[in-house]
């Protein structure tokens, strides 16, 4: 997909990269604006550099220790026109989604 | 006098004793949403045809002298970013406009099995991002106590029908205070139980190491009486724990001498001299119940705010990646391959708070940017939490603001993320160690806004919070 390209000044981060890595695409106003947002939210962001605040030898923990369910597949009670009840678009009985592969050569 | 004045309590003496019943008192909460919500906006969506289906079939039982659970047919709401089978469930966002969930989740299911009416689905800042409800993509609410003035948010639906009596109570969702901050605004009761003590399972998910279903009611008697019903482990939701069980009654024991922390880093500058009064006279009703309260200092808070935006942001990134337009939700026309539809799907159903949020997680975690960012984070978190952990080897519970300040007038926020944010400083630090804390209406501001009061306690402290919190409604009342 085509993007404007605005530039964010100065900035520690390239917007179109997190655009891509979000899968969003912004008009020029929302960029600017986003743009600016989030310098603001780095910037506040940096005081977890400052001296005291880290701990290096800390471990990062996620989650406290938990049980995972068990990984199997159950029953569908369901019909299928229940499970595609919220789909967008159905074909012949499928979710609609058009080519995964791209045949211009710029991946998928 | 109007059945909707009750407290879920009362209204349960005069349904199990057939004086009233389910069905006309579904209605009567029916006729004053008619009324009322247009200028509120609590409820997104109202659900007044099955929930007469469900108080008739409560009356049923109950004339044919079925034993019921004992307070089946009182009617509630439910915040709309959790499942109720067969309604709609927008996470007040474009992208589920028309999403009608399949399933209920594991708390709907628990209130169903108490006999609860469900009366609708209420408003919320999309998929909870926000603390006022302005984020929503379909209306603002506004706060019942004075309309001019939010509600806060993100579950300001759930707490303006409590406070409206559009509901007897209400479920929220609290991620970084979005239960306690609109009670507080509200002047109602607002509940965050620990972290495993509710079945996430049917709730949508925003940043699942925090998201917590909490409580909306009008008194500490009702909130413990919902919590009592939908607390409880449930396979379906691996964080989901045993120890939760319990019997939450809030009476007040006689002699219980508590020791009550105030922490110094939660009643800085930043908070306004109404909260910070309100605090204090919390503190000296505690005191003359014989509690002992001191001053402490938990240095880490400082490093809550920003330690919360990072791992939120970076679990919303990825919680959200699932709304894609492919399987369910908005789909965008026009789209020429699998990226655009991604892409033009996304950016049309998402608003501006839950874009800045996705392109913050992107960031934070992205290569080159992940340990900086993020795992910092979770090492700081990891501080916090042990922080609170030697808080309570001392003390009982910890006092503190909800809110810094008491509701801010709609439109007035300040368009600074970050100055948005600050907003959050006495309720992040809950959810980053998973401990449960309660929001308790204690007074009114300078410009007559109720202002709510925190108490924070250990993992599995809902009991002796919910006992706090009742001595210092009383006084309230007082």
């Amino acid at each position: 997909m085509e993007r404007s390209g605005y530039m964010c000044p100065e900035m520690e981060f390239d917007l179109s990269s997190l655009m891509r890595l979000s899968k969003l695409s912004l008009s020029p106003e929302e960029e600017e604006g986003l743009c600016e947002d989030l310098q603001r939210m780095v910037e506040f962001a940096k005081e977890l550099r400052d001296e005291g605040a880290i701990e290096e030898d800390l471990p990062p923990k996620l989650l406290p220790q938990m049980q995972l369910r068990e990984d199997r597949a159950l029953p569908f009670h369901s019909g299928k026109k229940e499970l595609f009840s919220n789909t967008p678009e159905i074909r012949d009985g499928f979710v609609f989604v058009p080519k995964a592969v791209d045949t211009k050569g710029d991946g998928v | 006098m109007s059945l909707t004045k009750l407290s879920m309590a009362e209204l349960a003496v005069l349904l199990r004793s057939r004086q009233i019943s389910a069905v006309e008192t579904a209605a009567e909460y029916f006729d004053k949403i008619e009324k009322e919500d247009g200028k509120i906006g609590a409820y997104l969506t109202v659900t007044k045809e099955i929930a007469l289906r469900q108080a008739e079939a409560i009356d049923q039982k109950r004339a044919a002298g079925e034993e019921l659970p004992p307070f089946a047919g009182v009617p509630a709401a439910v915040k709309d970013n959790i499942c109720v089978a067969g309604v709609r469930m927008t996470c007040a966002s474009k992208i589920l406009e028309n999403f009608v969930a399949p399933y209920d989740a594991a708390a709907v299911e628990r209130l169903r099995q108490n006999g609860i009416i469900l009366l609708g689905k209420t408003n919320l800042d999309e998929f909870a991002m926000g603390s006022t409800t302005e984020n929503s993509a379909f209306q603002i609410t506004r706060n019942p106590r004075a309309v001019e003035y939010v509600p806060g948010g993100s579950s300001g639906g759930s707490a303006a029908a409590v406070a409206a009596e559009t509901a007897v109570f209400a479920l929220g969702s609290d991620t970084g205070g979005s239960v306690r901050l609109p009670a507080s605004h509200c002047g109602v009761v607002g509940l965050k139980p620990t972290y495993g003590a509710v079945s996430r399972w049917g709730l949508t998910a925003f940043a699942s190491s925090l998201d917590q279903v909490g409580i909306l009611a009008r008194t500490v008697e009702d909130t413990g009486a919902v919590l009592q019903m939908i607390v409880g482990p449930d396979s379906r939701d691996a964080t989901s724990c045993e120890q939760a069980r319990g019997l939450f009654v809030a009476d007040i024991p006689p002699q219980k001498k508590w020791k009550i922390a105030l922490p110094q880093e939660l009643l800085g500058a930043q908070i306004s001299d109404n909260v910070r009064e309100a605090v204090a006279r919390a503190a000296h009703v505690l005191e003359s119940y014989g509690a002992q309260v001191e001053w402490i200092r938990m240095p880490s808070l400082r490093y809550a705010l920003s330690t919360y935006y990072i791992i939120s942001s970076a679990e919303a990134s990825s919680n959200l990646a699932r709304f894609d337009g492919v399987r369910y939700g908005r789909r965008a026309q026009g789209y020429t391959d699998m990226n655009s539809l991604y892409e033009k799907s996304r950016s049309e159903g998402f608003g501006r708070e839950v874009k800045r949020r996705l392109l913050l997680g992107a960031f934070v975690l992205s290569a080159g940017y992940q340990e900086r960012y993020y795992r910092n984070a979770l090492r700081v978190r990891e501080r916090i939490r042990t922080e609170w952990q030697e808080v309570f080897t001392k003390y009982d519970a910890v006092l503190s603001p909800v809110s810094p300040d008491t509701a801010a007038k709609i439109g007035a926020r300040d368009p600074d993320p970050v100055k948005q944010y600050k907003g959050d400083l006495c309720t992040v630090p809950v959810n980053l160690a998973g401990l449960p804390a309660v929001s308790v209406p204690f007074g009114k501001g300078e410009n007559e806004m109720p202002v709510g009061v925190q108490i924070v306690g250990n993992v599995f402290s809902e009991q002796s919070l919910l006992q706090i919190a009742a001595l210092l409604e009383r006084e309230a009342l007082i």
